[in-house]
């Protein structure tokens, strides 16, 4: 695979793969958010 | 077993295999057999990463770990969606850029022959010993439980995924893996759902969590910054990051799923799949552990959940006093639950004050319960002073077997083969791929014929397959062999990452060099200050310090960024391959001081921060080398 085709790439949704990497660390930032809340609501 | 489990078990184990073969019945040249024809979509390369990291082990221990100490362990897999976005930007474009079958093909490319065999040869004999553990740890539990000879387990799971890696090679494992998972994921959560049926009728699934919660199985995250606590949410985050970015982005047994990728947008795909869909699995298999704690409460739990243990006591001259302490433990039992019936009441009344006289009523109960556990541990000694004491590796399995439903169980045991015999796959697929790639074909014979070579990566896949079960086999003969290859891969990780970040960062200076300097060094001093701030001299010596750690840590942490970003900055110069072999051969040396000196209690750190350590002690050995080597070294490039 050449250089210019892997920059080619791009993501099924969301336009760039800046947008998707995003989108993953929110995820993951509400998962443990989530925990944080199940955690104090059965401490 | 029933007759039905037995179909279910075979059945679906059939299933999976014979669909692994018929998908692979053409595959005839050695690209094919390694890279898998690189047409696999997302979410077969997603469910495969997610197959090859979580093995049988995976599934007998983790709802054991949950059930003695809560769901912390989810913690541990915290760093791995910022692991597999970064790997997503700076590494998988070099791999598909440069067309590799191997991670360690790119060191030569970047460094010389020298680097790419020194990291091919840490990641053979760590996965090497690794393999027979996979096959090894399941067959141990499984043959104690069910009662079938632990040498003839470990022979058919073996031969099996021998069978089916050697026929298909690498889109084999792939989509076998993918079904693999499947099943895995529809047996633990149809298995959560029959437990908490199965709890009192006067008990709702609401009243268990607050139940729960009061025996503090619920704690998911701790913020305590604490160097020897294996799982916060610090080691988690920023330990863990290096160990995924190492385990995802160097260990061969994974970069090999995500090279058979279709193109590199299907790849990162998969990857990021893996990001989201990791944390939340293993809280899954962890919550069905807290279930089976649970649901033990109110259900008498085995004296010792390691049956073949109480049947080696049961026929000995110490029969007597095990019937003795088990009419004791019923007697323990029923007092335990009827505190769990008061606590429970109190919960239900919110009267604060009621909930902890119940609570302290309830751990005197678990105390004499524990005490009780700790004799009969005892006795196993006196017995068999070899014997393994620790039992909750066995708690799940002895619930699967024991009260799960006809059906489920054979269910439930194909889950545990599954994920026995996809990591194994990926393990022998990855050992022999990189045996016949850096080794053979650079170093033996490179002018071989393609037909050569993939008859060649069959032989390896089962001599690695052979090598794997002879371990396995030889496994008894040792003592804590499972923690032993665990520390070996921690000790070896840090390098490997470190080998590779030089490779990936220090190629020419930019911006990512020294960001990534300034977060290493700052996280590195971090540690290193926590360290000695909790050392028992500072404590004796110096309480107001040991007392007062956090701004000392935070000042430690500041000036390591600082100098991190400077001296990259200043110092730098394009690192080659002879000075990131002195770098990596004194990070290993180090890491090897440092975990010594912590096994014998001299200082306290949890094995995720030597992946850390080691990593930053190769870039700045490397760098130092460098600095004061006559060596030529690349062109300098500005950003």
């Amino acid at each position: 695979m050449t250089e210019n085709k892997a920059s080619e790439d791009k993501p099924p949704i969301l336009g760039t793969w800046n947008k998707m990497y995003i989108v993953v660390l929110v995820a993951h930032f509400v998962i443990i958010s989530l925990f944080i809340l199940f955690t104090n609501l059965y401490a | 077993m029933h007759i039905v489990d037995w179909l279910v078990l075979i059945g679906t184990m059939l299933a999976i295999i014979g669909y692994g073969i018929y998908k692979t019945r053409k595959i005839n040249n050695v690209k094919s057999y390694l890279l898998g024809d690189k047409d696999l979509p997302w979410w077969t390369i997603g469910l495969s990463i997610m197959a090859t990291q979580a093995s049988a082990i995976t599934f007998l221990s983790t709802p054991g770990k949950a059930y003695e100490d809560g769901l912390g362990f989810a913690q541990f897999y915290f760093g791995l969606p910022v692991a597999m976005v970064i790997l997503c930007i700076f590494i998988l474009p070099v791999y598909y850029k440069l067309n590799v079958y191997t991670a360690y093909e790119y060191l030569e490319q970047r460094f010389d022959n020298r680097a790419r065999m020194l990291t091919a040869f840490l990641f053979l004999i760590q996965r090497g010993l690794a393999a027979g553990i996979t096959i090894f740890a399941p067959a141990i539990i499984l043959s104690n439980i069910m009662k079938w000879d632990l040498n003839l387990t470990i022979i058919l799971t073996g031969a099996v995924v021998i069978l089916y890696t050697v026929l298909g090679g690498t889109k084999a494992v792939s989509v076998t893996q993918k079904q693999q998972m499947i099943i895995i994921l529809i047996g633990m959560f149809i298995a959560a759902i029959i437990i908490v049926f199965k709890f009192p009728a006067d008990l709702s699934f609401k009243d268990s969590l607050s139940l729960a919660g009061k025996m503090e199985k619920l704690q998911v995250v701790d913020f305590t910054f604490n160097l020897d606590k294996r799982y916060t949410f610090w080691s988690g985050m920023l330990g863990g990051v290096f160990l995924f970015l190492s385990y995802f982005g160097t260990d061969q047994s994974q970069v090999q799923r995500y090279l058979s990728g279709k193109s590199l947008s299907e790849s990162r795909l998969g990857l990021l799949f893996n990001g989201i869909i990791k944390v939340p699995m293993q809280f899954l298999v962890l919550f069905v552990g807290v279930l089976v704690f649970m649901f033990f409460q109110f259900q008498r739990p085995p004296i010792h959940f390691n049956d073949a243990n109480l049947i080696k006591v049961q026929q000995s001259e110490w029969a007597s006093e095990l019937d003795q302490l088990e009419k004791e433990f019923d007697i323990v039992f029923e007092d335990k639950m009827t505190s769990l019936d008061v606590l429970s009441a109190q919960i239900d009344s919110k009267d604060e004050a009621g909930i902890v006289q119940a609570k302290a009523a309830y751990e005197l109960n678990l105390e004499k319960d524990l005490q009780i556990r700790s004799q009969v541990d005892s006795l196993i000694y006196k017995v068999d002073s070899d014997a393994i004491l620790e039992d909750s590796d066995y708690v799940f399995i002895t619930f699967i077997i024991n009260y799960l439903p006809i059906g489920m169980i054979g269910l439930l045991l194909a889950v545990i083969f599954s994920a026995a015999m996809s990591s194994t796959a990926s393990e022998l697929n990855a050992l022999a791929t990189t045996t016949v790639i850096d080794i053979y074909k650079r170093n033996i014979k490179p002018e071989g014929t393609d037909q050569e070579y993939l008859r060649v990566s069959k032989i390896f896949t089962i001599a690695w397959g052979i090598i794997a079960l002879s371990f396995a086999m030889m496994a008894s003969l040792f003592d804590n062999l499972i923690e032993a290859v665990n520390i070996v891969g921690s000790i070896f990780y840090g390098t490997i990452l470190g080998i590779f970040f030089v490779a990936f960062f220090f190629k020419k200076l930019t911006n990512s060099t020294r960001i990534l300097s300034l977060f290493t060094m700052g996280l590195f001093l971090g540690i290193f200050s926590t360290s000695v701030l909790h050392s028992t001299f500072v404590e004796t010596t110096f309480p107001m310090l040991y007392e007062n750690d956090v701004p000392f840590v935070l000042l430690s942490m500041a000036i390591g960024g600082i100098l991190g970003y400077w001296g990259s900055g200043t110092f730098f110069k394009p690192i080659n391959g002879s000075s990131v072999i002195v770098g990596a051969l004194i990070a290993q040396i180090i890491v090897i001081i440092i975990f010594t000196l912590d096994k014998f209690e001299f200082i306290d750190l949890s094995y995720l921060w030597l992946n850390l350590i080691g990593c930053v002690i190769v870039m700045f050995v490397s760098l130092l080398v460098q600095n004061f080597s006559s060596s030529p070294t690349l062109e300098k490039s500005g950003s």
